[in-house]
């Protein structure tokens, strides 16, 4: 069952080269559903590792989780492209340009479902930089000179970083090679995990450092992540959603991985290294959210602030790890809920800067109050699943070091400030009375998918169902965290 | 190595250096003639240098009115200089003729007092464009000076040993056995070159055919030079390239004789590496244009690195 | 055969330094497919030392794609937007030289301290692939031609490429196979983001 989850998106792949776009958006809604099912099937019940296609590829329960997360946000993303495409369509964009949508897009979702079942961490590798390159022409979808300059510096910036992780891999493989010889054994993360007591520490930390610093260049971490919002906020929408949503996820994963062979063989501190990158992700992104003037930069920022805290979370240990693989979920709807709404307000007024737009809710009622909530959810508001995560994040901190913990909530205050300051001076009335396209110039999807979104985000507060439960405590009992 | 001397030695040495000093000019008039021949000139004879040389020593010598007792005394001072380094390059056998006195450190700082001089000298015949050489030419000393002491530091930490004769002697009984590393001579060869072009006035550094005063370096050094005198400044300048190129083909592929009956295979083996290089300089003097002064720096950069590096492969012992 | 990997393996090295003191871009490229012929060379060189059959598929490999394919849809690609050399570089050719030494140098202290095991061509190969790696990098940050920042990344990537084949004696062939195609893709990809800025003509911060 679960060798579907690969096989449909490359068929969709396929099949979005000969189809046209409009009639591909109804093959892609079947094949998300179908990869949803799929997943749920091999994912609930999940004892043990399950290891298939010749031992390249398998399932744990913390790539279960965001497998899940993925196979999840893909498949709103699924029900908006449907609408973005007959609404741009509509608003008078070629259908010629719609052309590779699909296909780049089947491509990424592709890459990202090999690198998150990978076995093999050479295949991991291909998956993250299949990602990148997938990614590239999408980002530059609207062909303006921001989008070419961000395009740039994302394939640039992420080559060199995913460059780093194959130093890494490299330098992994030479030491694991000395106990299972040239063999595709020695690259495979189970294999690796099992005789991590008898590798040359040395060469793991020199490892786990080059990865941490390469896939951290991919998941946004702070001296690497001038790339994060260009690129973000100059993809399409539902493109942006998945980017922020789930790609950073995907490389984060990466890193963990790598985490779990240091600490198999030995190396305790190695959590230091996520603590350490950790904030200072956080302390950049909330500094940066104050000087921005593009609404979809500022939610790039947050991205990045969410993944410092995730990353710091997995360094503390205890709860917070619980609470990190909760915001991993929670984090990828809610930010699915933000990009996809402001890409209703970007697909209605055309105006990307904060100040120019005002009086939103009389101009898309539905869609300013998505925003609203959206927005307000990410900062971890208790109606908002992501509540709860950050709590069991910060009773982690607190138990870890009280001081520390005061200072990170300083700096998610300072970001809730932030965002909440920039976000409502666009519901301000208007001084000029401009003539703004309505918000029913979108297709029904457009503005409804957002606001399931959020529905799913609160309803997850009050109810996790017990299957997805004993997932994500099982994903944190592998990471050595445990609810105290 | 036993450098003690006897007769045999001391007069085998005294033959070679009498050959290579001889030989200089031929190697001088073998790339301008293929330099001519490249550019489809007819070109002139292979051994023109030397009538040039017996012409001017004829002559008699001109001195400004401003020339003190430098004018008079440098010319020889510089022809003695790097006749004493050519004096010490073991070219073809291994006893050569200063060979007690080549040290790695007194080869490079004897080549640095004939600059000092040739400076000297072009600052005191009082002439405009004398100075303008000689502050040229240290320019580049200054940029190459350190690449040639660092491609003799290597060849010192690679053989472990300081003296010009006993590092070549090393070099080619390790190199007949197979043990010796490849990269080093290659790379040093790379840096040898580029300096061997800057130091002797070749094309892309400088070009010593033209009198053009923006750009002449050597020439306008000796701009003010004549008869005898002349005669000498060019004589040391074919005696250094010499210099060079015998330290290149000693790098590259050294066959040294240590009896005097294989003095011959040497010797032919000397002319034809010297030959080849001739021939390769000349092809990039054919193939390149002069270079604006303020990019020579790139190049020579480049040698300098290139030497760095090879530094660092002697150093961890490859 | 030890000898002749250790002259292929500083050529590599080498070659990188020529790159950061060349302001022209098709020099670059041409130094760019030296430098993986050289590559490919050393990686032969491994596969007779150690008789392992995988190498030999993997000097295939980087014959054809970084020696051949790459190469060609560079020119291409320099041909379709017309540019000589690098204007207006942040670091003068001396100091990146210079510069591209005291890496050289760093990596040197590095790989000292790191490798204390004694592999077949180890530390010294890990110096070089090090230094180039680091050489990459600065071309990526100093240049602002967008050909001399794709040039960099390929330099980064055959600094990999040599650790990888002298450390390991060869990645399993999948990887280096999936890799050396991702390579192939990303070029591909960059040069068609540089041929649209130039057909679109925008003023972007990029020069193309």
């Amino acid at each position: 069952m679960i060798e579907l989850v690969l096989a449909v998106p490359a068929l969709s792949l396929l099949i979005s080269l000969v189809t046209d776009v409009v009639y591909m958006s109804y093959v892609q809604l079947a094949a998300s559903i179908f990869v949803f099912i799929a997943v749920i099937q091999s994912v609930m019940g999940l004892k043990s590792d399950k290891i298939f296609l010749g031992g390249y590829f398998f399932l744990d329960h913390l790539n279960a989780v965001i497998l899940f997360t993925v196979s999840l946000l893909e498949l709103f993303i699924a029900f908006y492209s449907f609408g973005y495409i007959r609404t741009e369509i509509k608003h008078g964009l070629s259908k010629r340009k719609f052309k590779f949508y699909y296909f780049w897009k089947n491509l990424f979702v592709l890459s990202m479902m090999v690198s998150i079942l990978a076995n093999n961490l050479g295949i991991f590798w291909i998956g993250i930089e299949g990602t990148t390159l997938a990614t590239a022409l999408l980002v530059s979808f609207n062909r303006t000179k921001e989008a070419y300059e961000a395009t740039w510096k994302y394939v640039m910036m992420c080559s060199v970083g995913i460059a780093l992780g194959l130093f890494a891999i490299v330098i992994l493989y030479f030491t694991t090679s000395s106990a299972y010889g040239q063999s595709i054994k020695a690259l495979s993360f189970l294999e690796i995990v099992k005789i991590g007591g008898s590798l040359d520490r040395n060469f793991v930390l020199l490892s786990f450092i080059l990865a941490l610093t390469g896939f951290g260049t991919k998941v946004g971490l702070a001296p690497m992540h001038n790339w994060l919002p260009d690129a973000h906020s100059q993809a399409p929408s539902p493109i942006s959603a998945l980017l922020s949503g789930v790609l950073l996820n995907t490389a984060l994963l990466g890193i963990l991985r790598f985490y779990q062979i240091a600490v198999s063989s030995g190396i305790s501190y190695a959590r230091y290294f996520f603590i350490g990158f950790g904030f200072l992700t956080i302390v950049v992104s909330a500094v940066s959210i104050f000087s921005q003037k593009d609404y979809k930069r500022l939610f790039a920022y947050s991205s990045m602030e969410n993944m410092g805290l995730i990353t710091l979370g997995f360094g503390t240990g205890g709860v917070a790890v619980l609470g990190s693989i909760l915001q991993i979920l929670f984090h990828a709807l809610n930010k699915g809920a933000i990009f996809l709404s402001s890409g209703n307000v970007l697909a209605v007024t055309h105006e990307r800067k904060i100040k120019k737009l005002k009086n939103l809710s009389g101009i898309m009622p539905v869609t300013a109050f998505m925003l609203l909530l959206g927005t307000i959810g990410i900062t971890g508001t208790p109606p908002f699943s992501m509540f709860l995560s950050e709590l069991f994040i910060m009773i982690g901190l607190f138990s870890f070091n009280p001081v520390f913990a005061f200072v990170v909530l300083f700096f998610l205050v300072l970001v809730f400030a932030g965002l909440l300051s920039k976000i409502l001076s666009m519901y301000g009335n208007a001084q000029d009375e401009k003539k703004h396209a309505m918000e029913s110039s979108l297709h029904p999807f457009l503005i409804y998918i957002p606001a399931a979104l959020i529905l799913v985000s609160v309803a997850l507060l009050f109810y996790i169902p017990n299957p997805l439960l004993v997932l994500i405590k099982s994903a944190v009992a592998e990471l050595g965290g445990g609810i105290a | 190595m036993d450098i003690s001397l006897n007769y045999e030695k001391l007069l085998l040495g005294i033959l070679q250096f009498i050959i290579i000093i001889a030989l200089a000019p031929f190697f001088a008039g073998l790339i301008h003639k293929l330099k001519q021949n490249f550019r489809g000139q007819k070109g002139i004879n292979m051994f023109q240098f030397y009538f040039n040389f017996g012409k001017l020593l004829r002559k008699g010598v001109v001195l400004s009115d401003e020339a003190s007792y430098i004018s008079i005394i440098s010319p020889y001072i510089i022809l003695s200089v790097y006749l004493i380094v050519l004096g010490m390059m073991p070219a073809f056998y291994i006893y050569s003729l200063f060979s007690r006195l080549s040290d790695i450190i007194v080869i490079v700082y004897t080549l640095g007092a004939g600059v000092f001089f040739l400076t000297l000298y072009s600052l005191d015949q009082g002439s405009p464009f004398g100075g303008l050489g000689g502050e040229r030419e240290w320019f580049f000393t200054m940029l190459s000076e350190p690449s040639l002491i660092f491609i003799f530091i290597t060849l010192a930490i690679y053989s472990r040993k300081g003296m010009l004769v006993s590092i070549f002697d090393f070099i080619q009984k390790n190199a007949l056995g197979g043990h010796f590393s490849i990269a080093i001579p290659f790379i040093l060869l790379i840096s040898l070159f580029i300096l061997g072009l800057s130091e002797n006035a070749r094309i892309p550094i400088d070009n010593p055919e033209t009198h053009l005063e923006l750009t002449m370096i050597h020439e306008a050094i000796i701009l003010e030079a004549s008869g005898k005198y002349l005669g000498i400044f060019e004589y040391s300048s074919y005696i250094k390239l010499s210099i060079f190129l015998t330290l290149m083909s000693l790098i590259i592929f050294p066959y040294i004789a240590y009896t005097p009956i294989d003095i011959p295979l040497a010797l032919g083996l000397y002319i034809f590496k010297m030959a080849m290089f001739c021939f390769m300089i000349s092809i990039v003097e054919s193939l390149n244009p002069k270079m604006r002064l303020f990019r020579a720096p790139n190049l020579l950069s480049i040698a300098f690195i290139i030497s760095l590096i090879a530094m660092i492969l002697s150093i961890r012992g490859v | 055969m030890v000898r002749l990997a250790e002259l292929f393996s500083v050529l590599i090295l080498i070659s990188a330094v020529l790159n950061a003191g060349s302001p022209f871009i098709k020099f670059g490229i041409k130094l760019y497919s030296f430098q993986s012929l050289m590559l490919a060379l050393y990686t032969l060189m491994v596969a007779l030392y150690s008789n392992t059959s995988a190498l030999y598929l993997s000097f295939l490999f980087i014959i054809l794609f970084k020696v051949v394919i790459i190469p060609y849809f560079l020119f291409n690609t320099l041909k379709r937007v017309e540019i000589k050399r690098e204007i207006d570089l942040a670091l003068g050719i001396p100091e990146s030289v210079l510069f591209a030494g005291s890496l050289t140098l760093l990596s040197n202290i590095i790989a000292e301290r790191v490798i204390k095991t004694t592999v077949t061509f180890g530390s010294l190969i890990f110096t070089i692939s090090l230094a180039t790696f680091l050489i990459g990098a600065m071309l990526m940050i100093t240049r602002k031609t967008l050909f001399s920042q794709i040039i960099g990344f390929l330099t980064i990537d055959n600094a990999i490429f040599l650790a990888g084949n002298s450390f390991t004696h060869g990645m399993p062939l999948l990887v280096e196979f999936g890799v050396l195609f991702d390579l192939l893709a990303a070029v591909l990809i960059l040069s068609l983001i540089i041929i649209h800025i130039k057909k679109s003509s925008l003023k972007t911060g990029l020069r193309s």
